[in-house]
């Protein structure tokens, strides 16, 4: 089998400062419809004893799941992997709005586009980085803390901001076997990282143990 | 009785009028705008556009694609050395706040009653002159005293156009929500103890933070410690401030964050105080304590460049002059040698062959027989009480942590700092917080050093380097310059002398003012910014006021209370994207380019100029003048008729006062900007030791701070002075002034702690149980201020205020996540929906200021300002003391009870699908104002 | 905000005109007559308006709507900042004035937006709309009498009162006093300049309030305009009520 690039985001949550400036520029750069997000800004509610408590902000997008549960179970194709990028994309002409995809996304990314009547996600910004720009999100950080490139690259920017960070702050967001690509640093100094117990409350906010008692 | 012909066919009501404001809630279609045609030139190319945003104060760099005259991207500009290529939400947001729908297209004259949103579109000749015809005749009735002028937008860049106007008027008042509430108390106080800067982050006297990365590493000293006391970059600012904090964080500076709310600054410092609101001083008092009593402050700075040996007089409170003892000359000090023994004239400078060694501490008997302390003795016994257990009960902090807190700071000295925000600002210890934030860095050496907060780089043009100037602000000879009798009647001044460091008036005696006509009643209300009714403390007496008023002018982009409920004519102006400005940038000067000009809008410099053209053509001699280049003087230059002579100022005053050239023109500058006036280098240098550069009229002494006694006055003893004769940085002789009323209490030379008047402390004089809980307030990162409410991205993101409550207190109080509230206070209710978060301490209640644009439209317009907005808790009336020095009425630190609430106000819109009528509408370029009218 | 002056001039009832007292002995009814006092001291732009709206509606009442906004019309002045008809409005809903509409000369029982929605009212039927002045608004013209203000004014003030009859005196005067300035409008024959009224206010130098508080020279015209001493004309000239006043 051809050897992929495994182009993917990182997030340094050591230096995200939960501003919402990546979802906004996702949104104005793939005009995202209102109440849809390609790239959504959680808050894990302060965890801990006050005033002793933890807290860090996780955006969230598509992770480029090596097995991407998306691709596997859509009828038509439309949901796939490219295969020079690694990247996971939707072709809208052959989407036929089953919505499959979305319920089989473990992260709930992906996006129904009402207007165009099929489903949409992040596309990693191709039509940017295929120009040599970075991805809107990357661009536009205001904690400089996302980062763009292929996982498999040594000298991408991906690779280089991990290598800065010992293997205990690198995490990944649950796998149930879809194998997620991307990747977060989180120094376990600025909190334990807690994405297998995370309950969305609302847009924002997503509590875990010790964030209420 | 005469029969009429009415019929039911042919009935025709009075008045025609559109409602323009009804546009609001979703017909996009019922607008009246005919759109002028295009005057830009049409191509299919996309221009890249390098400007600087104005969402907020951080003025990034940015970068605007437009596309057939229309703005169709946004980004951030890689090559600014602040931003470095963020950009944040309320930046993006540009673009949905440019073609909102529901912009102010057209000058727009009300029909009905004031505040029933009946409008008629007028042309700007029309709205110039009937304007000028009501502001004409009560000058002559009654004098320039009728006219009271506002601004707002936290930094709005046109932030002293009022004044300018005022200036030309001949009197009148100024106030500002801000001002007294912001950043006034720290611009002004800070620099009168450390003669040399503020330490606001968010407003740009801290420069040091951006020179790691930017200056060579052999020649920058990163800063080692930051205090953000009351400092949020990641909410105030993003793209500048946010990202650069962010950055030195990572490369390991040490942080400390003292603030009520766990921000993303308090999440990631090495000690979070999470402090309780508006005991500040208190724990200023207790780390001066700490550090004297420790004997950590620094030793050679202290004794030398600061007037802390310096003997006071115990009566007056005013440190001696060597001449009243007969030990020297007038302006010479008193210290007590230790080689003689005995008090002796401290000269300037300090001697460097060490022949006098002043005692720092000590009571010394005066060779006329009175005793005296030195100010650094006086200091030691005022704080002496503060000790780190008590500053924790006052401040429901931990004393570990705060001792944790001084000694990372200390540590870091003097390659650190400590920044002050706006929220000490916002109660009545305003004027003593700045001061404890100011002696802090001074006792410990943190001025002008590497890697200092405090660095001497002073905006070329003060303050602000705001191009728009009021005449005559630096030439007290200049003819236009407000004449100073009515510059002293200025509403509020007498006892609050600080606020003439801004020209500004006291909001509270100007409502008072209006409501009891005395001592004189300010007639017009000319207001150039968005939402006082949402800013203003204690918002319905604001609102009962000015209900009262002759004539109400609302200058602004977009539909606000302000225009719907209270304005008789509302005025278009420009967003970001259809303005020319230019903003220092470091070393470097940016500019802000026009990208489009839509509509009818105008900058609204262009506003006040046609407004005095108009006046001048009614005979008003200053307005006549003002625009009279020999008059008016190159400095200030003369008011513009067109958009292109403002401009040209612009790059003048650029071309003038950075690049020591006096023939630039907009032309010139455009063609040059966003570029360096000096090298990074030599920015960074003249700051470093400067105070020991020789001085530049007598350069065989150093040049000093830029103080009295020429050294950094943490005893402040001119605040004596300030109020007693108005000498606005302390200086000057003793002599009652004759012209200005002294404020009836001495203002003090060292901070004091008063514990907030609504107190949630049992036992106080000012608790009630009624209220047992103490509000807070402070930024989010998709507003700023009023604004942004109206935009789908930022508001659909935060679409109802959130009252943060600790778990705690919720379970106490019976709420839930999510839950409806009522929150009040003595002076109010209002809602909002509840947050159980610990990011707050228990009894300690976080909610921003909001609007709801949505409901202007409904029935009861007021309800856009009442439903969901915490100045209808917040103080400004006689009830509670406001502070000495500036006036500052309390916003934060308030105390209010939380009910449960059946519901949520009716008629919000919360879901992000309600907010689709605001979506962007392009819209041509016209020229906006200017194409349609010049003066 | 009340003005005191406002509030006493009700309690104690002093009427200006016959015929006045009546009403205003009506105290049972204080709460309707201050919501039409309010009208105009939460909107002291509406005062002149709405006296002279009244002024009108007394003399023609009861009347028909247009030809009483017609007669308003007649010396509306262009300074008012409300058309003829948003004041019969704001009359109609503070309680000062009533009005009838009448279809075909019978009173029907509804607006003139129900008429025309009113699929049993004939196309071309005669409407009417019939103001009246209730005695709320009476008294409402009565308290806004300059000659019952003033004499409110000095009663409430009388530290002040050697001010305002110097100002009323300068303002009698025959000759226009006071500098010269490029400013003034050429003075009329009577009356006098601003500036001459703040000479006549600081004749013996700044005015201080009782509590020690400077007083400027513009809060005693605005109280003098406001209270119908005064009235500005291109110059400040007395008033009937000013000179009555004046006369002691």
């Amino acid at each position: 089998m051809p050897s992929m690039a495994r182009n993917c985001l990182v997030v340094n949550l050591d230096r995200c400062i939960g501003c919402y400036s990546c979802e906004v520029a996702c949104k104005m750069e793939n005009d995202v419809a209102l109440g849809e997000r390609w790239n959504k800004v959680l808050q894990v509610e302060p965890f801990g004893e006050f005033p002793d408590v933890k807290t860090y902000w996780l955006p969230t997008h598509c992770q480029q799941c090596e097995g991407s549960p998306c691709v596997r179970v859509c009828p038509t194709g439309a949901s796939y992997r490219d295969e020079e990028t690694g990247m996971v994309l939707v072709d809208k002409s052959k989407c036929i709005g089953c919505r499959y995809c979305m319920m089989a996304c473990p992260y709930g990314v992906r996006s129904w586009n009402e207007a165009q009547q099929v489903v949409e996600k992040c596309t990693l910004c191709n039509h940017l980085t295929s120009a040599g720009e970075l991805p809107a999100c990357v661009k536009n950080c205001c904690g400089t803390a996302r980062f763009y490139g292929d996982m498999d690259d040594p000298n991408s920017d991906v690779s280089r901001e991990l290598a800065k960070y010992p293997a205990e702050a690198i995490h990944h967001l649950p796998d149930v076997g879809n194998g997620p690509v991307s990747a977060y640093i989180l120094s376990p100094k600025f909190g334990e990282w807690r994405a297998d117990d995370l309950t969305q409350q609302t847009s924002k906010y997503a509590t875990t143990e010790g964030s209420v008692e | 009785m005469a029969a009429t012909n009415i019929s039911r066919r042919g009935f025709v009501k009075l008045s025609a009028f559109t409602a323009a404001a009804a546009a609001m809630a979703g017909s996009a279609t019922a607008n009246l705008m005919e759109v002028e045609p295009a005057h830009a030139a049409q191509t299919s190319e996309t221009q890249k556009i390098r400007t600087i945003c104005r969402a907020c104060l951080n003025n990034c760099g940015m970068v605007a694609h437009v596309r057939d005259g229309k703005v169709i991207k946004l980004e951030g500009d890689p090559d600014d050395p602040m931003n470095k290529g963020a950009a944040c939400a309320k930046g993006l947001a540009g673009i949905q706040a440019l073609y909102n729908p529901n912009r102010i297209k057209y000058p727009m004259k009300r029909v009905g009653e004031r505040g029933s949103n009946e409008w008629e579109r007028i042309s700007w000749d029309q709205a110039i002159n009937e304007i000028a015809d009501v502001m004409w005749e009560w000058y002559q009735k009654e004098g320039p005293k009728c006219l009271v002028t506002s601004t707002g937008g936290g930094g709005n860049p046109q932030f002293f156009s009022p004044a300018r106007f005022l200036s030309v008027w001949g009197g009148g008042n100024f106030f500002e929500p801000g001002c007294a509430q912001c950043y006034l108390p720290r611009n002004h106080m800070e620099f009168c103890l450390n003669g040399t800067a503020d330490t606001s982050l968010a407003d740009g006297p801290v420069t040091e933070v951006y020179l790691p990365g930017i200056l060579p590493d052999e020649l920058c000293t990163p800063t080692k410690t930051y205090v953000m006391w009351g400092v949020g970059p990641s909410y105030h600012g993003i793209g500048s401030t946010g990202r650069v904090v962010t950055e030195l964080r990572n490369n390991g500076m040490k942080t400390v964050v003292i603030d009520p709310r766990l921000t993303p600054d308090a999440a990631r410092a090495d000690v979070w105080l999470p402090i309780r609101p508006g005991t500040d001083v208190a724990l200023m008092l207790a780390w001066m304590n700490y550090i004297i009593e420790n004997d950590l402050w620094a030793k050679d700075f202290c004794r030398e460049w600061t007037n802390l040996p310096f003997l006071v007089h115990e009566d007056t409170r005013l440190t001696y002059r060597a001449s009243e003892l007969g030990l020297g000359s007038d302006d010479e000090y008193v210290v007590w040698d230790k080689n003689a023994n005995a008090a002796v004239a401290m000269p300037y400078p300090y001697p460097a062959d060490g022949s006098i060694d002043p005692e720092m501490f000590g009571s010394y008997t005066l060779p006329n027989g009175e005793t005296a302390r030195t100010a650094f003795q006086i200091m030691k016994e005022h704080v002496a009480d503060w000790t780190i257990e008590r500053a924790a009960e006052v401040c429901w902090l931990d004393a570990d942590k705060i001792e944790e807190a001084i000694n990372i700071y200390v540590d870091g000295c003097p390659n650190a700092g400590i920044s002050l925000g706006v929220a000490t600002d916002q109660a009545r210890n305003s004027a003593q917080a700045a001061q404890g934030d100011a002696i802090l860095d001074i006792l410990m050496g943190c001025i002008r050093q590497p890697g200092s907060i405090v660095q001497d780089r002073p905006c070329y043009v003060e303050p602000c380097n705001y191009v728009v100037q009021p005449f005559g602000l630096h030439h007290p000879d200049h003819p236009l310059r407000m004449p100073q009798e009515e510059a002293n009647a200025r509403l509020g001044y007498t006892e609050h002398k600080g606020l003439g460091h801004w020209l500004a008036s006291h909001i509270p005696t100007v409502l008072k003012a209006i409501e009891t006509g005395e001592p004189y009643r300010p007639r017009i209300w000319i207001e150039r910014s968005g939402n006082k009714l949402a800013m203003i403390g204690n918002a319905q007496r604001f609102y009962d006021a000015m209900m009262t008023t002759e004539l109400n002018v609302h200058m602004y982009m977009h539909w606000t209370t302000t225009s719907v409920c209270l304005a008789d004519y509302v005025l278009p102006t420009a967003e970001w994207l259809e303005t020319a400005y230019a903003q220092d940038r470091l070393n470097t000067y940016a500019i802000r380019r026009p990208c489009t000009q839509l509509y009818e809008a105008v900058d609204e410099c262009m506003h006040w100029s046609w407004l005095a053209a108009a006046l001048a053509k009614r005979g008003h001699q200053r307005c006549i003048d003002s625009f009279n280049p020999d008059i008016a003087g190159k400095f200030y230059g003369t008011y513009w008729r067109t958009y292109e002579e403002y401009k040209d100022y612009v790059g003048y005053f650029v071309g003038s006062f950075y690049y020591g050239q006096d023939d630039w023109d907009w032309a010139t500058f455009d063609a040059q900007a966003p570029s360096e006036y000096q090298t990074i280098e030599e920015y960074a240098a003249k700051s470093y030791n400067s105070h020991l550069f020789p001085d530049e009229d007598n350069p065989s002494v150093p040049a000093g701070f830029h103080t009295t006694s020429r050294r950094c006055e943490p005893y402040f003893d001119g605040n004596i002075l300030l109020g007693l004769t108005g000498a606005i940085d302390g200086t000057g002789t003793m002599e009652p002034a004759t012209d200005v009323f002294p404020a009836s209490d001495n203002y003090n030379p060292l901070p004091y702690y008063l514990e907030p008047y609504e107190s949630p402390v049992e036992g106080d004089p000012g608790y009630s149980a009624d209220y047992p809980f103490v509000l807070t307030q402070g930024r989010l990162p998709v507003f700023h201020h009023g604004t942004l409410r109206n935009t789908p991205y930022t508001r659909e993101i935060f679409p109802y205020p959130e009252t943060w409550i600790n778990p705690e207190t919720a379970r106490e109080i019976g709420v839930e996540d999510g839950d409806w509230l009522w929150l009040e206070s003595r002076r109010g209710k209002t809602q909002g929906r509840c947050r159980v978060t610990k990011s707050v301490a228990p009894k300690v209640i976080y909610q921003e200021r909001f609007w709801n644009p949505e409901l202007l439209d409904s029935d009861d317009p007021n309800r856009a300002w009442q439903a969901m907005n915490i100045n209808l808790l917040t103080q400004n009336n006689d009830e509670c003391p406001f502070n000495d020095v500036y006036g500052t009425y309390t916003l934060r630190g308030i105390c209010i009870n939380v009910t449960k609430a059946d519901s949520a106000p009716e008629g919000i819109w919360i879901e992000p699908t309600d907010f689709t009528p605001w979506l962007p509408e392009e819209s041509e370029n016209t020229g906006g104002g200017n194409a349609v009218y010049g003066a | 905000m009340r003005s005191r002056a406002m509030m006493r001039f009700v309690k104690h009832g002093k009427a200006c005109d016959e015929g006045q007292s009546s009403c205003l002995l009506q105290l049972s009814q204080e709460g309707a007559i201050f919501v039409a006092i309010d009208l105009v001291e939460h909107n002291p732009m509406m005062k002149k308006p709405v006296a002279a709206m009244l002024s009108v509606l007394v003399e023609l009442a009861p009347c028909d709507r247009r030809a009483a906004e017609d007669a308003a019309r007649e010396t509306w002045d262009a300074a008012f900042s409300y058309a003829p008809g948003t004041i019969v409005d704001a009359l109609e809903r503070a309680g000062a004035a009533t009005e009838q509409l009448t279809v075909n000369g019978e009173p029907y029982a509804g607006t003139l937006e129900d008429i025309q929605l009113d699929e049993s009212v004939p196309l071309d039927a005669q409407v009417e709309a019939r103001l009246n002045v209730t005695p709320d608004g009476r008294a409402l013209l009565a308290s806004l009498d300059p000659a019952a203000t003033l004499a409110a004014l000095l009663d409430d003030k009388p530290h002040y009162a050697p001010v305002f009859m110097r100002m009323l005196s300068a303002c009698a005067g025959a000759a226009a006093k006071g500098a010269d300035s490029a400013d003034a409008h050429a003075a009329s024959d009577a009356g006098a300049t601003r500036a001459a009224l703040e000479a006549a206010v600081e004749t013996d130098g700044p005015v201080h309030s009782p509590q020690g508080e400077r007083v400027y020279p513009q809060f005693f015209i605005d109280a003098l305009e406001t209270a119908g001493g005064i009235a500005w004309q291109g110059s400040w000239v007395i008033t009937e009520a000013g000179r009555r006043t004046l006369k002691g």
